[in-house]
């Protein structure tokens, strides 16, 4: 799949980073979403419930907790059913780029030759539904570009291709 | 001291393959085993507090010397208190003996390395390779005493610096020419001309020693090039302690102190007690932060020599440092408002390895400066970049020389700043510039660039404007494009990857 980069020859005039022509864009997991909304309603359940046990036992105006704790979590669904889709990612020949962001938009470009060195990371919940996140670092914790919600063996892959491109387009720092 | 090898714990920041642990018999260097510091080390490493337990005592004794004892405090006990406080002070020292002991350094075939600690043992080892500088310092403790401080900085940033605290100014002189000499041989400069003159490096922090404290023989003036103490760095700038101190009172915290003492002052003479509590500690505070400015940039002495900016400086505690040109990843001028009245600029750059706040790197190349003096040092780290695009960055606004400025859309945001934020394209980097009331101008090279970014907030998103980083290595300098149009941004980041992958492709 990744080879599709090669429709982007090296010299061409323009890239074209943030249009979606150009560069052979690609979407994160769509169980990205689903692991960040557990982890979510891991967070906020125990907070709303908290919160009706205070209403009902210990004072009224707690009912004003629990709305605010709902309002929370419903504005927190939305946003990350909204973000998830937003994270794309592209392998272009000499650098990996990474859009993230709806309402705050950002994009990362990072020079393979600029690679440090490049983590897989993967927590328990992540794991459970075979994801896994690949960071890459360079000589800036700045950049901080990662992918996140990668299919793992899709995660391992683009490890190794940008490991080997880091090595083969490498430049000094 | 062998007994104890086996069992250390390695830290070493960039392991470099199969290291044997024990010495290498084979090395061809002389300083092949493994050597201890300055039997005075932990003492001055430690030194305030000895020097506070001892300067105690004495006062203590002064004070029963003279008579003059109101209330005792041992209430009588004095025996017991004498012992101890000697205990206290044998503990000190001999501790300070074992924790000298069991630090040993040397200096191997490829890599410098050093063991410290008893209970928490560290190994620390720096590949020739990877020193980025080689650095004296004397604090002043270690002034008095005719010692130096060794600090091998590597790329892994300030906790894999090699340290050797103390050696005799000698040896820690002839250990930084021959380190120096071993990593020229893996420098990606290497320029093989530029010996680094060992007297000059001697020089560098023995004149300034000398003109004040003890002149101290040098065991090691037998290196090669020892009698030429000429050979070194060309002056670049040398900063006249009287304008850091005017450029110290011009800015922020200067103003702050300058207002607040005589208020101070004031409130002492009145007596407000609510005021001296409120002011006090503030203008201690801020005071406090900018004499350590002070002292650190006082004597401050740029010296260019081959591929290497020489920096010397500091009231107090002396240090030369070595920042390799080629290393610079970003250069900053800067003027805050108030240097506007004396046309002075500050020159800073990030380099590579270096941490922020990490005392022991250099990143002020220029503390205070006229544009003249600023130029000179910006035409030293980059010389392709024209001398006229340096001042439109600097001071200029709008279009000329190439800038590309903030878009109208951007007027709202900055209403100050958006004639005069922009970049251009200079031979070899990118000049980014901001900022009307406290002006900056940065430079990146091309192929320095570490990532890029564009950054769009809702607000900017409204406006059509996107914000451009150039992401930099950690350090002071941060490069930012702000508000430019959006597609003049989105033309900035491709032709910018271009540029970059360009510029990296002959390395």
């Amino acid at each position: 799949m990744s080879d599709t980069s090669r429709d982007v020859t090296a010299d061409a005039p323009s890239v074209h980073l943030y249009s979606d022509a150009g560069m052979p864009w690609r979407p994160v997991s769509p169980k990205l979403a689903t692991a960040r909304l557990i982890v979510l309603t891991a967070v906020a359940l125990p907070v709303v419930v908290l919160a009706v046990a205070l209403a009902l036992l210990a004072w009224g105006g707690f009912w004003a907790a629990v709305a605010v704790a709902l309002l929370g979590l419903a504005a927190g669904w939305w946003v990350i059913r909204r973000q998830v889709p937003a994270i794309t990612w592209a392998e272009g020949p000499e650098e990996l780029v990474v859009r993230r962001g709806r309402l705050f938009r950002t994009l990362v470009s990072v020079p393979y030759g600029r690679l440090q060195f490049v983590d897989v990371q993967s927590g328990p919940l992540q794991r459970r539904f075979d994801l896994a996140t690949v960071e890459l670092h360079t000589a800036s914790p700045e950049s901080g570009a990662h992918v996140p919600g990668l299919p793992t063996a899709e995660a391992e892959a683009l490890r190794t291709r940008l490991a080997a491109r880091g090595e083969s387009q490498r430049a000094g720092l | 001291m062998t007994s104890v090898r086996e069992e250390s714990s390695v830290n070493s920041p960039q392991p470099t393959g199969p290291q044997p642990t024990g010495p290498q018999p084979s090395s061809p260097l002389p300083s092949g085993g493994w050597t201890h510091l300055h039997p005075l080390s932990p003492l001055l490493r430690g030194g305030i507090a000895f020097v506070a337990v001892v300067a105690y005592v004495l006062s203590q004794q002064l004070d029963a010397l003279f008579g003059a004892r109101p209330d005792d405090p041992t209430h009588g006990h004095l025996g017991w208190a004498a012992l101890a406080v000697l205990l206290v002070l044998v503990a000190i020292v001999a501790g300070a003996w074992v924790s000298w002991r069991f630090s040993r350094y040397r200096v191997t075939a490829s890599l410098v390395e050093l063991r410290t600690g008893v209970v928490f043992r560290q190994h620390r080892q720096v590949p020739f390779d990877r020193i980025q500088a080689v650095d004296v310092g004397r604090p002043l403790l270690a002034r008095l005493t005719g010692l130096s401080e060794l600090v091998v900085q590597s790329a892994g940033g300030k906790d894999s610096h090699v340290r050797l605290a103390f050696l005799t100014d000698g040896t820690a002189q002839r250990l930084r020419d021959q380190l120096l000499a071993l990593a020229r041989g893996d420098d990606g400069a290497g320029t093989v001309g530029t010996v680094v003159p060992a007297a000059e490096a001697r020089d560098v922090v023995d004149d300034a020693v000398d003109a004040q404290a003890q002149p101290r023989s040098q065991p090691g003036s037998a290196h090669p090039g020892g009698s030429l103490p000429a050979t070194g760095g060309s002056r670049v700038v040398k900063v006249p302690n009287a304008r850091i101190l005017q450029a110290a009172a011009y800015s922020g915290p200067g103003l702050v102190i300058l207002l607040a003492v005589p208020a101070l002052a004031i409130s002492v003479a009145l007596g407000v007690p609510e005021m001296i509590a409120w002011l006090g500690p503030m203008t201690l505070a801020v005071g406090s932060g900018h004499l350590k400015r002070l002292t650190r940039e006082g004597n401050f002495e740029l010296l260019h020599e081959g591929h290497r900016l020489r920096v010397r400086h500091g009231l107090t505690d002396l240090r030369a440092t070595t920042v390799p040109l080629h290393r610079i990843q970003a250069v900053q001028l800067s003027q805050p408002l108030p240097w506007r009245l004396t046309g002075w600029w500050r020159i800073q750059v990030n380099v590579a390895g270096a941490v922020h706040d990490d005392k022991e790197t250099q990143t002020v190349l220029l503390p205070v400066g006229t544009l003249a003096e600023a130029l000179r040092v910006l035409a030293l780290v980059l010389p392709d970049v024209p001398p006229p695009t340096a001042v439109e960055a600097a001071v200029g606004a709008g279009t000329g020389s190439g800038f590309v400025v903030s878009g109208r859309g951007a007027r709202l945001l900055d209403p100050l700043g958006w004639r005069r934020q922009g970049y251009a394209v200079a031979p070899g980097c990118l000049v980014a510039r901001r900022g009307r009331l406290y002006r900056s101008a940065q430079f990146v090279p091309h192929a320095r660039v570490q990532s890029l970014k564009v950054e769009q907030g809702p607000v900017q998103r409204l406006r059509g404007v996107a914000s451009v980083r150039l992401v930099s290595t950690p350090g002071p300098v941060s490069v930012v494009v702000p508000h430019l149009d959006q597609d003049e941004a989105l033309r900035l980041l491709d032709e910018q990857v271009l540029r970059s992958r360009h510029a990296r492709r002959p390395v």
